[in-house]
Formats: structure tokens, C-alpha cells, sequence
């Protein structure tokens, strides 16, 4: 069960990424370059999943 | 704990809105014509203002060349790096800066131009912006081919621009005396890099980047001028259509570098 949760985490943090992204490189043309754009797509990831993971209802023991 | 979190994930959320709605809303120019260069790279965009400029952009990994035609005056401002170098030209002046230098010839002062022209070819930005606009190609019959060949004759020193000058003056004769049907440019592109999207296989992590930017790109844009024109529900179509676009484009992006 955990590892489906944790799975679903990952993609929905990767469904996040997927939309943000082409916003980020319409608004902030030197993003475009492949280190910047790189390195921001993976903060992008991070801090999605992080915040998914704090969010996500957990059950009371 | 949990009203912390909440908290955060709130503020994230309105922050996250506000920056999408506002970036949405803040296109007052209507874009009028948008290309890629498949063998540089670079993005060229027209766009027209309500006040009637008009405004080219050519964006290349590094390199970026603006050029603005508004009331008489067309500025180009050519920025690689730190380095920016800005031509201004209208009927009275021309008028150069480039690393902290400012160099304006009028009619009354014609002896500057020479100083002017040194300025440009002096500028490291002028010379790469020149390298740049001379490997770009959208064939030899499109309008962009002719605005970007004399950008590169105006960014190049005084002895190739004067060969350039000839280049580009056989392709307007060319143009003139030999009108004729053929499939344009933009087509051959299209067919050629699909072919090369569909083997999927074969590039480099920076061609898939490359490819992923330039798809990304056509989403944002596009749901930008879909959004323009739209009520509730159409909001919604434009925001259906552009999660489905930029969906695919990253999934692509993971298979043309292997992750998935």
C-alpha cells in the first residue's frame, strides 16, 4: 500500500512539472537554456513532491 | 502540524494561481507569426502591438536579436550574455550603444557614422548575432529570410557587409524575376523533423531538450491566445487542451531521454 502511495506521489509530482513547466519557459526566456531549465525542472519536481508528501492525509493510528 | 501544512499548501496554491492567471493575462501584443530553425535552434517570433509596432524576435540558445519598428524607428537590440548592443535607427539618427559606449550620427554629424559602424563591428554580441542570422535558413522565398539578412548586413564589419550586401540584393532580384509554385520551407521542416520526432531514437539529451522547449513553447503560447478570446467554457477547453499538450510534450521528453 505504501509503495502505491508513494507511486502515485511521484506522478502526480510529475503531472505537476509537466504543466508548470512550458508556463516557466513562456514567461522566463533564459530558462530555455537546457542547465537552467534542467535544474529548475528537478526544483520543480522536488518541491512538488515534498509538498505532496506533507499534504497527503495520512491515517491515525 | 496539519493546519501548517495546509496553510503552505494554500499559500502555494494562490501564489501558483496568481503567477499562471497573471503571465495569462498580460499579452497585449497579438503574435502574428512564429518559426523554428531546426539546424540552430532558434525561435523567431513576429508580433504586432494595438499601437502598431512591430516587433521580431529571435531567440537562440545564448543568443537573442530584437528588432522594433515603431513611428519611424526601427531598434535592434542584440543581447548574448552580459553584452547588449542597441542600434536605433530613424530618418534623423542613428544612434549605437554597446558596453557603456553611445555613439549618435545625424545629418549634421555624418562623420560619426563611421565611428558608429566601428562600435558594431568592435561588438562581440554584433559578431556572434551575425554568426547566428547567417546559418539560420527559412528558405530563400520567405519574408523572414530577407528580415534576417539584413539584420546580419547591419550587425556585420564594413568589408562582409558589403558582401552580404550583394547576397542579399541577388536574392531580392531573384525573387523578383523568377516567381514560381513550390512547397515552402516551413512544410519540408515540419515533415522532416516528425520523421525525426517519430524514431524517437537517435538524439542527444540537448536535442530532446531543445525539441521539449520548443514544444513547451507552442503550448504556453498557444493557451496565451486561446485564453484571449474565451468565456467560462472555453477557459476551460484552452486549459484542457494545454494540460493534454504539455502532458505529452514532458512524457516525450522522459522517452527521448530514457527515463521512462
Amino acid at each position: 500500500m505504501g509503495a502505491l502511495i508513494l507511486l502515485v506521489q511521484i506522478v502526480v509530482s510529475l503531472v505537476v512539472t509537466a504543466l508548470s513547466l512550458p508556463a516557466l519557459l513562456g514567461t522566463v526566456p533564459a530558462l530555455r537554456d537546457q542547465p537552467a531549465g534542467l535544474l529548475v525542472m528537478g526544483v520543480v519536481l522536488a518541491v512538488t513532491f515534498v509538498g505532496i508528501r506533507l499534504v497527503w492525509p495520512r491515517r491515525k493510528t | 502540524m496539519k493546519s501548517w501544512t495546509l496553510r503552505i499548501a494554500t499559500i502555494v496554491a494562490v501564489v501558483l494561481g496568481g503567477v499562471i492567471e497573471a503571465t495569462a493575462q498580460t499579452g497585449e501584443t497579438t503574435r502574428v507569426h512564429r518559426a523554428s530553425d531546426p539546424a540552430t535552434g532558434a525561435e523567431v517570433r513576429v508580433s504586432q502591438s494595438p499601437a502598431g509596432s512591430i516587433v521580431m524576435e529571435i531567440a537562440a540558445p545564448g543568443v537573442t536579436v530584437t528588432k522594433r519598428a515603431s513611428n519611424g524607428t526601427v531598434t535592434t537590440v542584440v543581447r548574448v550574455a552580459k553584452d547588449e548592443l542597441t542600434i536605433e535607427a530613424s530618418r534623423s539618427a542613428i544612434i549605437v550603444s554597446s558596453g557603456g559606449r553611445k555613439v549618435e550620427a545625424t545629418a549634421a554629424r555624418l562623420e560619426r557614422l563611421g565611428e558608429a559602424q566601428a562600435l558594431i563591428a568592435r561588438s562581440p554580441a554584433a559578431r556572434q548575432a551575425a554568426e547566428l542570422l547567417g546559418r539560420i535558413s527559412f528558405g530563400q522565398f520567405s519574408p523572414l529570410t530577407l528580415a534576417i539578412l539584413s539584420t546580419r548586413n547591419m550587425l556585420l564589419g564594413t568589408a562582409e557587409a558589403t558582401a552580404a550586401r550583394g547576397e542579399l540584393g541577388a536574392r531580392i532580384e531573384g525573387m523578383a524575376t523568377e516567381p514560381r509554385l513550390m512547397r515552402v520551407s516551413a512544410q519540408q521542416e515540419r515533415v522532416q523533423e516528425d520523421a525525426q520526432n517519430s524514431q524517437g531514437t537517435g538524439s542527444s539529451p540537448t536535442d530532446c531538450w531543445n525539441k521539449y522547449v520548443k514544444e513547451a513553447l507552442l503550448a504556453w503560447a498557444e493557451y496565451e491566445d486561446c485564453m484571449k478570446n474565451s468565456g467560462f467554457f472555453g477557459d476551460l477547453a484552452c486549459a484542457l487542451l494545454y494540460d493534454m499538450r504539455a502532458i505529452g510534450a514532458f512524457t516525450w521528453w522522459m522517452k527521448c531521454v530514457a527515463i521512462s
